[in-house]
């Protein structure tokens, strides 16, 4: 990203296209000019994005004026007259000072076309009388929280959870600063560049997942769970490493790779308020493995793909509450509409033993933070919304015993939120899907 | 129309139009820059949205298409005007900003403190320029510089915190 902008900022300083583009954006090009840059853009990405990153540069420059412009006592501060609005000289350096903390407080607050729009939702609160899900969050809004644990999706679709103690802040669509606290940060999909400033350092997440942990004196730790990030303004951190910030000039000290510390965060970053029974969550580092992942003493549950578009018509076992078990017979169903949704697998791979006729019962619960839409529970089934569904690269073909057997049982909740679960286990792998609606963008749902 | 007046699905409207009018109205402005321009087009694209709303679909895209059909048909009229791409690089940009969205919410994000890098006159004379119903010219003779000077020092100004914004450099406030 950084290589691909200097290189192609050289190549516009040379052919000046920054010139061409301001021309055209200013209606001051001639048609030559702008046929030659039409031309040109048309061709060229990098070109393109140059043009749309001018645009909103302009429309976040207008948003900030116009902010200003609606401060009476901002104005003097960019009162290029220099005309003496107040006429007691006295009052001036006061009047003066009032509008730059305005005028500051105003700019630190001010990401959106208007003042004080929120840029952040409370998705779910678990265990808090803090806060309630569906909170509104505004830039420079503080958020402190004493008990429980709190999902937070930002409106660039990053999301985070926190687990209390903590105290953070809300800067703005794609960024937050922790002054203290435990934090999971999960960038699902194709968005990238949140940045949570930390009292060091800001860590950019570069398409992943993180948790970051800031301690009472300040000091903070990072782990990356999922692909890379950046600390500061060139070290790059991969998935599997964990550092320790101590001052903002030191540089990063690494430290033995950490996951289990995060994970309750790593958890509600998916929504998941709890799981109960023998029931666990995979962690960050056995997410992209579920084949080679095995024990015996739990069933697993693997985050897959998130905010997938499944056709209305699309094949499923179950839709409705109530109970689930065989023979499905002919009770395969489709879903009614399009519909987005967040896959997991629920998998049950013991370690290899001679003893093979060994029956275990696992009994467990799955609790949500939104409705389950649907449950795939039978082999074809899940062969079928692999593609679909698994995280890409993952291989199921050495799996044949998929999907549930005769003895076990599959309740929904009249809510939508409750999975229960009795599994009647001989030694093999077992697997179902849930699909849960989709987390992200649910606002404009 | 002739269908009834449905007050509920009206405020859910209203309340959907309020929600993502900002977004459609920068939307809209990456294909026709022209503030004014933008805004007429914006004002038909409210009508098109009310008349065909369906309380079903997911609004926010679904408005965006709109808008898209609506730049469109609104170039068609101005064809033979150069200061408008035509029908293939519009429909080129309409889906490369959608996906540059989270790109921009950074930039933004970045614009403070590349603001607060820049000398205090340039800051304040980015602002004003970008201030509702300033002219260039107007600001060039409250300044005493030719328009020309003035742009290019805007110009200058621009360049510099675009390639500011682009690098993320930002400085840390205080909590």
């Amino acid at each position: 990203m950084r290589q691909a902008q200097d290189q192609s900022g050289g190549f516009y300083m040379k052919t000046d296209w920054h010139e061409s583009i301001r021309r055209h954006i200013s209606r001051a090009s001639t048609e030559e000019e702008s046929d030659t840059l039409q031309e040109a853009m048309k061709q060229d990405q990098d070109l393109r994005h140059l043009y749309l990153d001018y645009i909103n540069l302009d429309l976040a420059l207008e948003a900030k004026a116009d902010a200003m412009d609606e401060l009476p006592e901002a104005e003097s501060v960019i009162d290029l007259n220099h005309e003496r609005r107040h006429s007691n000289t006295r009052w001036q350096p006061i009047a003066i000072a009032a509008a730059l903390i305005l005028m500051f407080a105003t700019l630190a607050g001010l990401y959106l076309p208007s003042r004080g729009e929120p840029v952040a939702q409370i998705k779910s609160a678990h265990r808090t009388t803090d806060f309630s899900a569906g909170e509104l969050l505004r830039p420079g809004q503080r958020f402190a929280i004493s008990q429980g644990r709190v999902k937070i999706s930002f409106e660039s679709g990053a999301i985070l959870a926190v687990e209390a103690p903590a105290d953070l802040k809300i800067l703005g669509p794609n960024s937050a600063r922790l002054k203290h606290g435990r934090v999971t940060v999960r960038v699902p999909g194709k968005i990238k560049g949140f940045i949570l400033h930390t009292p060091q350092q800001r860590v950019t997440d570069l398409g992943t997942s993180f948790g970051v942990n800031v301690d009472t004196a300040g000091k903070a730790s990072i782990s990356v769970f999922e692909g890379e990030i950046e600390i500061g303004d060139d070290r790059r951190l991969l998935a599997g490493k964990s550092v320790t910030l101590a001052t903002s000039d030191e540089a990063p000290r690494e430290i033995p790779y950490t996951e289990e510390n995060y994970a309750e965060t790593w958890q509600i970053s998916f929504g998941i308020e709890a799981l109960k029974g023998k029931v666990r969550l995979a962690a960050p580092s056995e997410r992209p493995i579920p084949g080679q992942v095995e024990d015996s003493e739990a069933l697993l549950l693997f985050p897959e793909r998130e905010n997938v578009t499944l056709a209305q018509g699309y094949l499923v076992d179950a839709v409705d509450p109530g109970l689930h078990r065989r023979p499905f017979r002919k009770s395969v169903k489709q879903l009614n509409e399009a519909t987005r949704a967040d896959s997991f697998l629920l998998q049950y791979n013991p370690v290899r033993s001679e003893d093979a006729t060994e029956h275990k019962i696992f009994e467990g619960e799955l609790h949500f933070d939104r409705p389950i839409v649907a449950l795939i529970l039978q082999k074809d089934l899940l062969d079928a919304s692999d593609t679909a569904l698994a995280l890409p690269g993952i291989d199921f073909d050495g799996i044949f015993r998929r999907g549930i057997n005769t003895a076990d049982e599959v309740t929904l909740s009249s809510n939508r939120r409750t999975l229960h679960i009795t599994f009647d286990l001989l030694n093999g792998v077992d697997q179902i899907r849930v699909l849960v609606a989709s987390a992200h963008n649910q606002k404009s749902q | 129309m002739t269908q009834p007046f449905d007050s509920t699905k009206h405020d859910q409207f209203l309340r959907l139009v309020a929600e993502h009018q900002a977004a459609l109205h920068n939307f809209i402005r990456t294909l026709i820059p022209d503030r004014a321009e933008a805004s007429e087009v914006l004002q038909d694209v409210t009508v098109v949205l009310w008349q065909k709303f369906d309380t079903a679909v997911d609004f926010k895209k679904w408005a965006f298409g709109v808008a898209r059909m609506e730049v469109l048909k609104y170039r068609q009229s101005r064809a033979r005007d150069r200061h408008v791409f035509d029908d293939e690089l519009t429909n080129k940009l309409a889906d490369e900003v959608i996906l540059r969205e989270p790109i921009h919410l950074t930039q933004r994000e970045a614009l403070d403190d590349c603001l607060k890098k820049l000398p205090d006159e340039q800051r304040e004379l980015a602002l004003s320029a970008y201030t509702k119903g300033t002219s260039v010219n107007d600001l060039a003779s409250r300044l005493g510089k030719t328009p020309m000077a003035l742009y290019k020092l805007l110009q200058r100004i621009r360049q510099s915190l675009l390639k500011c914004v682009r690098h993320r450099i930002s400085q840390e406030g205080s909590i």
